[in-house]
């Protein structure tokens, strides 16, 4: 056994050198480091709970990030890419993820296939959402980019690109799954689909996007009240079992429409996205909500002032009359009044300034930020108290670079 | 009022030959079919929202040191952008595996000898170093 094992180990080590050399490696990385502090200790700023999120106490986690990426071009058609990025999940820990990991195939000059860990375009900038080299903002604005619990992908897309004239047409289906680890439960996405359209045309970029969500998830902390809601027969209470599967974020389904339009002359940037998310099932946890927002910035050589306007709407009901059981009524009640983002809005100014490149560093960004937010009740903030009066002030710095 | 005239001149004349250096020429493979290119059809190339010539073969892009006056001043004039708002074009395509940026060589004549090996190529370089080796598509 052993001498075989050794026979196998010589062999693959004679022939890793003429794989190696057949093989082009490439490597290069990005780095945020970025500090945001706000002026209220009542509710922080950041991703959906994400716990320690922007607070009076500033911080320093909820948008640094380390990323390196390694990839291995086989020849010209086939080539493996993995891409390690530390940030702060939603468990509220700095550290490393493999964010992208995937073998490509390039079966045609305009087809091309991917398997492997992948960022889904959900919105128009999801899937380059961490590279803040590549963003106008210090992070992209979190009414939009709040309404998916997911980004990332276990699966396979394609992206097509035809020419047609001057329109430059990308189409790019995706299938797979999906889980995320938030501090108090755990989201599986046993199945997640989506198509994003993509059309370019001189200096003007539209697209629209599609993406439907299916959740389970190992948390059953409702179960005390869905429990006898889903008991009671429905000649007694219509209304008991459709409330109580609002409740539950097991067997939810989210459909994310997406539509986002971009203009860059080089001078003027115009960004703007609108979307909508629609919950089937677990929609007090996670309202059907629509929003929008619209970037501008003007280039004066290296730096670009730049101003944000966003806000979002929930669709769902704050409170529900269909329990015709007056306990029960009120505990639903109770919970719904208390879940769910509700309406928000916003703006920023900030200004992104470019350094000069220096030995490794081959990019440079200093941005800084001021976001003015206004929520009715508790926005799409975390760890909201009582006492919030809604509003926040808020300063952010961050230094970015790519190697 | 003669001697501000003078200045003047000297100005335009300095400016004109500023001009001159800074002129940038496109050039391929002497085997790729294209005649000519468009400031359009480069600048789609280099900001990656093409990866093909106008024939459909693959295109293989070489860029110049960022040190280099005549990357700013090709951006600048194909593209429209500054080098630095392309390095973040190509940032966002790299890190989401939607492309590979151009190659940074050396020097124009590092440029001119990879596109004169490899029929897949596209560059650009300062139009005094043009030669046969190469096909001059575009002068910017």
């Amino acid at each position: 056994m052993s001498s075989r094992f050794s026979i196998i180990a010589l062999a693959v080590a004679a022939a890793l050198p003429t794989v190696a050399s057949a093989v082009d490696f490439s490597y290069s990385g990005f780095s945020t480091a970025a500090y945001s502090q706000s002026d209220t200790d009542l509710a922080d700023v950041g991703y959906t709970s994400q716990p320690d999120s922007i607070d009076k106490g500033g911080s320093f986690e909820t948008d640094s990030k380390l990323g390196v990426q390694l990839t291995a071009k086989f020849n010209d058609i086939v080539s493996a890419t993995v891409q390690g990025v530390a940030y702060t999940d939603l468990t509220g820990d700095f550290e490393p993820h493999l964010d992208w990991a995937y073998v490509r195939a390039q079966a045609t000059q305009s087809l091309s296939f991917r398997g492997g860990y992948l960022r889904a375009p959900t919105f128009m900038y999801s899937d380059s959402v961490f590279v803040g080299y590549a963003n106008t903002w210090v992070r992209p604005p979190l009414e939009v980019y709040n309404l998916s619990p997911v980004y990332q992908l276990l699966g396979v897309d394609a992206t097509y690109r035809a020419q047609l004239g001057a329109f430059t047409v990308t189409v790019n289906p995706y299938f797979g799954e999906s889980e995320v680890d938030v501090s108090t439960l755990k989201l599986d996405v046993p199945e997640w689909k989506g198509l994003a359209t993509t059309v370019n045309v001189g200096s003007f970029q539209a697209r629209v996007g599609y993406g439907v969500i299916d959740l389970e998830t190992d948390s059953n902390s409702v179960a005390a009240l869905t429990d006898p809601l889903f008991a009671i027969p429905s000649a007694l209470c219509g209304g008991c079992a459709s409330e109580a599967q609002k409740l539950l974020i097991g067997g939810a389904r989210i459909a994310n429409l997406n539509i986002g339009v971009q203009y860059d002359d080089g001078t003027n940037l115009i960004a703007s996205e609108y979307a909508k998310s629609n919950t089937d099932g677990g929609e007090y946890f996670m309202p059907d909500r629509y929003s929008a927002y619209v970037t501008y910035g003007r280039r004066f050589g290296n730096l670009m002032p730049y101003a944000t306007l966003a806000g979002m709407r929930r669709e769902t009901p704050m409170s529900t009359n269909a329990i015709s059981i007056p306990m029960l009524s009120a505990a639903v009640n109770g919970l719904i009044a208390s879940q769910g983002a509700t309406d928000q809005d916003s703006y920023s100014l900030g200004v992104r300034y470019e350094l000069p490149s220096f030995s490794v560093v081959k990019g440079a960004l200093v941005k800084f930020q001021y976001d003015h937010i206004d929520a009715d009740g508790r926005g799409n903030l975390n760890n909201v108290q009582p006492g919030f009066d809604g509003k926040i002030d808020m300063v952010s710095a961050s230094l970015d670079f790519i190697f | 009022m003669r001697s501000l005239k003078s200045i003047l001149s000297v100005c335009a004349l300095t400016l004109a030959a500023a001009g001159a250096n800074a002129e940038v020429v496109v050039i391929v493979n002497p085997k790729n079919p294209a005649a000519n290119l468009s400031a359009e059809q480069v600048a789609a190339l280099y900001l990656g929202n093409a990866s093909t010539f106008p024939d459909g073969g693959a295109a293989t892009l070489a860029d110049q040191p960022e040190s280099a006056a005549v990357r700013g001043a090709f951006y600048e004039k194909a593209t429209g952008r500054s080098a630095a708002q392309a390095k973040a074009t190509w940032a966002r395509l790299t890190f989401t595996g939607k492309g590979t940026p151009p190659k940074e060589l050396k020097s124009d004549a590092d440029v001119k000898a990879f596109v004169a090996s490899d029929p897949k190529a596209i560059g650009y370089v300062d139009s005094s170093a043009v030669d046969g080796s190469v096909k001059a598509v575009l002068k910017l």
